[in-house]
């Protein structure tokens, strides 16, 4: 997209570049190009070296730590960055509560929580989901009630990414089971993980790996002051957050690097004779894939352009989610194909990184048109909300 | 990223639309020289590059015109200005012209060639860079109409004497690939049409006592419609700047991936649409068909939607081995375990 760069994005791209160069530690960035999946702990130390420069939070207003960039410098840092190797932050604190945090919270709150969001001394996961409310989330059940001093919470909540990490959760709970609308009585709190009464349990998904848990809540007592702007407001605060999350997860920074991985490995595959990447049929289906990605990557831009800092996405999000996910799962799935044979075998330790390279990605994919709101309610929401259906 | 037109692309636009509200036509699109806009302004025109068309395609493909604004002016008229060369009168063109040359005279049959019916002119783009112009009148010329309604021809060339010139390097390929992109910038205007038409005939048509748009497995079609024609609208865009910059990779994968893009999602789109209206869809009278027939028109016309997958799955090959013989290889593996 460098067609669309002026001149001062070209020499934003340069100073990201070189910043890169200096800052990415090579172990870091070898994962990614050896084919490897970056761990967490890599993850957080990418996190903390962000921080150091004051470029961890691109989307987070100036006065609270973010960067002042336009979206195209955001996408341009973005799209480096992944294409550099480095690991993509997680969302839950940066993207999902910090924003939540900055427009709905008390200054108390912004003060005792932005600051160590940034510095990754806190770790955030995600309340929401509940083994009766899946795409259905205002049917969560989670109920907290007020007892004097303290909220009282009792419930369970499920598919918590990277709870075994997390020291806090943002939490959706029933706070008027009696309200007209299952909506209107849904309040946001601020849960410590660490607080008396929390089980955190893994679940391990279809790729074999621990990213999810349940997390049950048994008499939490929660304080006032933990409780996100005001009770019974949580189902709004809760849209503004999705909308974050999915444009997150439309991700295309992220694809364009995986994109080229998946080119990489098809150079250096064979299949009879020649390399895979001049298979003709393997070749047209890179092909679509790369006009596929194209539009995405020209439509986000020519959107989010439009969107000013702190705006609600709306379902211009869900929009952007449905193609984004899809694009990434086929990335993993031409990958898997360029693999082949050797991605089929379930290795643990004694597997070289290249050899199931794709297969754990594909499984793993699954759930990007999932999580996030399911790509069945991202067209409903499209369907209502742009259309006027 | 802004894609919103200029005041000058939205002035040619407007005026376009203005012909088409009125219930004009080629005769007063031709009076009031707008088929001269991609012309050079010392001859007329303005000037316009790919990128300036685009809205004004936009119009076109939403009045689904008869007009031969792309065959008969807009492609003649960017291929003559970047070949430096001009001359009165109405011209057609085919970037892909297949011909046998011998000094100064063609020999071959052209098929397809829109707005060979009404040119007086011919101008065809050679596979070594250079432009070659016959007059009609010494060439066999079997008008017809495409099934969308617009004219064009056969055109047999017998020892035809041509006017050819020097060699512009890049010609022929920056032609091709602006008369892709100037179809696909009509189409997206016919697609506008359908995916309103579309909306509209959802929310009005009741059928189960309910109107159609009330059903999820139509709502999802729809929304699957509006994210392709974006999509489309997003490649559209991109390409036509990219056939006006000097980045010729760049133009390659876009106009490839346009191409692609209008031969398979837009195709399926355009089919999405009439089976979403049900019967009504299939008659000839009902409007949607005209719409339908200018996507399918610009998918054939240029070269197929494999071709280009084709040619772009060359290019990321080409791409890819530049970028890995920079950095350290793989064990190259066989794919079979």
């Amino acid at each position: 997209m460098e067609l669309f760069y002026s001149d001062a994005d070209l020499a934003f791209r340069d100073e990201v570049r070189s910043y890169l160069d200096d800052a990415l530690p090579e172990d870091i960035s070898g994962t990614f190009f050896g084919y490897g999946r970056h761990s967490w702990h890599q993850m957080i130390r990418w996190h903390k070296i962000l921080a150091d420069k004051g470029w961890v939070a691109p989307n987070w207003p100036e006065d609270h730590g973010g960067t002042g960039w336009s979206p195209m410098q955001q996408y341009i840092f973005d799209s480096e960055a992944m294409m550099a190797g480095a690991p993509r932050l997680r969302p839950f604190g940066l993207k999902m509560i910090g924003p939540v945090l900055i427009r709905f919270g008390s200054e108390a709150q912004k003060k005792r929580f932005l600051p160590r969001i940034l510095s990754a001394d806190d770790y955030w996961c995600q309340g929401f989901s509940e083994p009766g409310a899946g795409s259905d989330l205002a049917a969560l059940k989670t109920r907290a009630v007020w007892d004097g001093d303290a909220y009282v919470v009792n419930g369970q909540k499920t598919w918590t990414t990277t709870a075994q990490h997390a020291d806090w959760m943002f939490t959706l709970v029933r706070t008027d089971p009696d309200a007209e609308r299952p909506q209107q009585g849904i309040s946001m709190l601020l849960i410590p993980l660490d607080s008396p009464g929390v089980t955190v349990r893994p679940i391990i998904t279809i790729d074999g790996d621990h990213h999810v848990n349940e997390v049950f809540l048994e008499d939490v007592r929660v304080p006032a002051d933990l409780l996100v702007g005001e009770e019974n407001r949580g189902w709004t605060y809760a849209k503004y957050l999705l909308g974050n999350e999915r444009v997150s997860i439309a991700n295309v920074g992220q694809s364009k690097a995986e994109l080229a991985l998946l080119k990489r490995l098809a150079a250096n595959r064979k299949r009879g004779n020649v390399a895979l990447i001049d298979d003709p049929v393997f070749g047209m289906k890179l092909a679509d894939l790369e006009a596929d990605f194209l539009a995405q990557e020209v439509t986000n831009l020519r959107m989010l352009s439009q969107v000013r800092p702190g705006q609600d996405v709306g379902a211009l999000s869900s929009f952007l989610k449905l193609r984004g996910s899809e694009i990434q799962q086929r990335i993993q799935e031409l990958a898997m194909e360029a693999t082949g044979a050797l991605a089929a075998p379930w290795r643990e330790a004694d597997r070289p990184r290249t050899d199931d390279y794709g297969m754990h990605g594909w499984l793993n994919s699954r759930a990007f048109t999932i999580f996030g709101g399911s790509s069945e309610v991202m067209k409903n929401i499209v369907a209502k909300q742009i259309l006027g259906f | 990223m802004d894609f919103s037109p200029t005041d000058d692309q939205r002035m040619i636009a407007d005026s376009f639309a203005r012909v088409f509200e009125g219930g004009g036509g080629q005769a007063e699109l031709d009076e009031l020289g707008l088929l001269l806009a991609a012309h050079p302004e010392a001859t007329g025109g303005f000037g316009a590059g790919v990128a300036d068309l685009v809205p004004a395609l936009v119009e076109c493909g939403r009045a689904a015109t008869q007009a031969p604004v792309i065959g008969a002016a807009f492609l003649p008229g960017l291929a003559l200005t970047r070949a430096g060369i001009w001359a009165e009168g109405p011209a057609c063109l085919d970037p892909e012209a297949e011909v046998r040359i011998d000094d100064d005279r063609l020999t071959g049959v052209l098929p397809v060639v829109p707005g060979a019916d009404v040119a007086d002119r011919l101008v065809m783009c050679l596979p070594d860079d250079r432009l070659a112009v016959v007059p009609l009148s010494v060439a066999e010329v079997v008008p017809f109409a495409l099934v969308d309604g617009r004219g064009a021809a056969e055109v047999r060339l017998d020892g035809a004497r041509a006017t050819i010139t020097d060699t512009v390097p890049g010609l022929t390929g920056a032609i091709q690939d602006s008369a892709v992109t100037l179809y696909a910038a009509e189409a997206l205007g016919a697609l506008y049409a359908i995916r309103e038409m579309t909306q509209a005939y959802l929310k009005e048509r009741r059928q189960f006592g309910r109107p159609l748009g009330s059903f999820q497995a139509l709502q999802h079609a729809m929304v699957d419609l509006y994210h392709d024609i974006e999509h489309f609208q997003s490649l559209v865009h991109l390409a036509a700047r990219c056939c006006d910059g000097p980045d010729v990779a760049m133009r390659l994968r876009s106009v490839s991936a346009l191409k692609r893009y209008l031969g398979g999602r837009m195709r399926r789109a355009a089919a999405s649409a009439i089976q979403m209206h049900g019967g009504i869809g299939v008659t000839e009278e009902y409007a949607l068909g005209r719409y339908v027939k200018r996507v399918i028109v610009a998918d054939l016309l240029n070269g197929s939607a494999d071709d280009h997958g084709a040619r772009l799955a060359r290019l990321i090959a080409e791409e890819t081995r530049a970028a890995d013989r920079a950095a350290p290889a793989d064990d190259l593996k066989e794919n079979v375990a």
